[in-house]
């Protein structure tokens, strides 16, 4: 929250340094907005994210590019997701992205197999490839996203994978993941960020699944790193 | 809305969600996993915060009828699903949130995750079939089918259909409890940063 209200009071500031076009009371709201977050944060125990300090040196400076030059704190991020999220709830649905990942596999099947796919009765009778997805579309803006982030941070590097027992669980843990979200039709995302948060039974039984799966994912995980 | 009009939602969404995924580092798996291997409650608090967000405002607009909830049916297809995802996204390290922001950051491994995440759907998709796969015939309608396996459908919409009590009232229930599992974790957490200072 720090981050955004941070630009939001640079610009209040450098509009107050500006031509004079805002309204004193203008700025005088901003203040009043700010100064009551402040006090709300702490009754949120999210000490962490608004910090009076941090404000004031972000109004001094008053660039929007200090976003990406430290890291945010995930409880805030989550928190401006969780608000964005409820937005798009109202218009077109709630955050997912298992379904994106299998209309794109469907256009691809259909891309390489052409008029064979229909004998495959899932692309037929559950989901039909069709470009006009919106869930494709929001994947594909969280990949431009994290890279225009990435590139202004500065952390935009090729990283591979460094050992031949890595490259053989990632593919393993793809396949198990594909394989899973196609049984359940629910990715995490839908789990822990729709399902469960519009209080469907499928949100716990994904979730007591989820959790019982990374536990032996984690075990297993730690006997390959060990052994 | 128009068909272009939701996809542009959705980019714009996504993009915003890319951004502060690639600025906090937040994952999904490390959520679970860290909590689980090393005691680290980072992601963990993160998850609670922003499922607690989700919660209060889905079923505050549920209460009025607005918003698109989702609509299906719940199987133990589900349990079973989730649990080979779990396993699966531990051994790839990344969910498919970070599969996606990690692809951006230029991460190979995340590309080729993603590669066999789309592999593993068409491979599935093969194996199901209108009368081969028990969930199936029955999973679009809305109907429990217990012959399926399937546990029925519920969210907070029908929850306020079938008791009469706003769907709000759920919410701030399960979002309490979220908040009590969040205080839960902090003071895990502190008792963890003791030891370890000690």
């Amino acid at each position: 929250m720090c981050q955004s209200l941070a630009i939001c009071n640079g610009l209040a500031g450098g509009r107050r340094a500006g031509a004079g076009s805002t309204k004193p009371t203008q700025v005088a709201v901003w203040t009043e907005v700010f100064a009551w977050t402040e006090k709300l944060a702490p009754a949120l125990h999210l000490t962490g994210c608004i910090r009076s300090k941090e404000l004031r040196t972000h109004a001094n400076h008053g660039d929007p590019m200090e976003l990406f030059k430290k890291t945010i704190d995930p409880v805030t991020a989550l928190i401006l997701i969780g608000i964005a999220n409820v937005f798009m709830f109202l218009v077109v649905g709630a955050w997912t992205v298992g379904g994106g990942e299998t209309m794109m596999t469907g256009l691809m099947a259909q891309a390489v197999l052409g008029e064979q796919l229909n004998r495959v009765p899932f692309w037929e009778l559950v989901f039909q490839p069709f470009i006009g997805d919106w869930r494709m579309y929001l994947s594909l803006g969280m990949l431009s996203g994290a890279f225009i982030a990435a590139v202004l941070s500065k952390e935009f590097y090729l990283r591979l994978p460094r050992s031949l027992s890595e490259w053989v669980m990632i593919t393993v843990g793809g396949l198990l993941m594909g394989i899973g979200i196609r049984l359940a039709f629910v990715c995490n995302v839908s789990t822990f960020f729709g399902l469960s948060n519009q209080m469907n039974l499928g949100g716990y039984l994904a979730i007591s699944g989820i959790i019982a799966g990374c536990y032996v994912g984690s075990m297993i995980y730690k006997r390959i790193l060990e052994g | 809305m128009s068909i272009v009009g939701q996809c542009l939602v959705g980019f714009l969404f996504g993009a915003i969600v890319g951004v502060l995924v690639q600025r906090s580092r937040f994952c999904n798996v490390a959520a679970l996993r860290d909590a689980m291997l090393f005691k680290s409650y980072r992601n963990t608090k993160a998850l609670l915060a922003g499922m607690m967000v989700m919660t209060l405002g889905f079923t505050l607009f549920m209460s009025f009828g607005d918003g698109k909830p989702l609509r299906f049916d719940v199987g133990l297809n589900t349990l079973i699903g989730l649990f080979i995802f779990g396993v699966g996204m531990v051994l790839a390290g990344a969910c498919t949130v970070s599969t996606w922001v990690k692809a951006g950051e230029g991460n190979v491994g995340a590309v080729w995750a993603l590669l066999f995440t789309f592999i593993g759907m068409f491979l599935f998709s093969l194996v199901w079939s209108f009368t081969y796969w028990p969930p199936a015939p029955s999973t679009m309608t809305g109907e429990p089918n217990l012959a399926g396996l399937q546990l029925g459908l519920s969210n907070a919409a029908t929850l306020q259909e079938k008791f009469g009590v706003p769907a709000i009232v759920f919410g701030l229930i399960q979002a309490g409890v979220l908040y009590a599992i969040y205080r839960a974790v902090l003071r895990k957490e502190r008792q963890v940063a003791a030891e370890r200072g000690g």
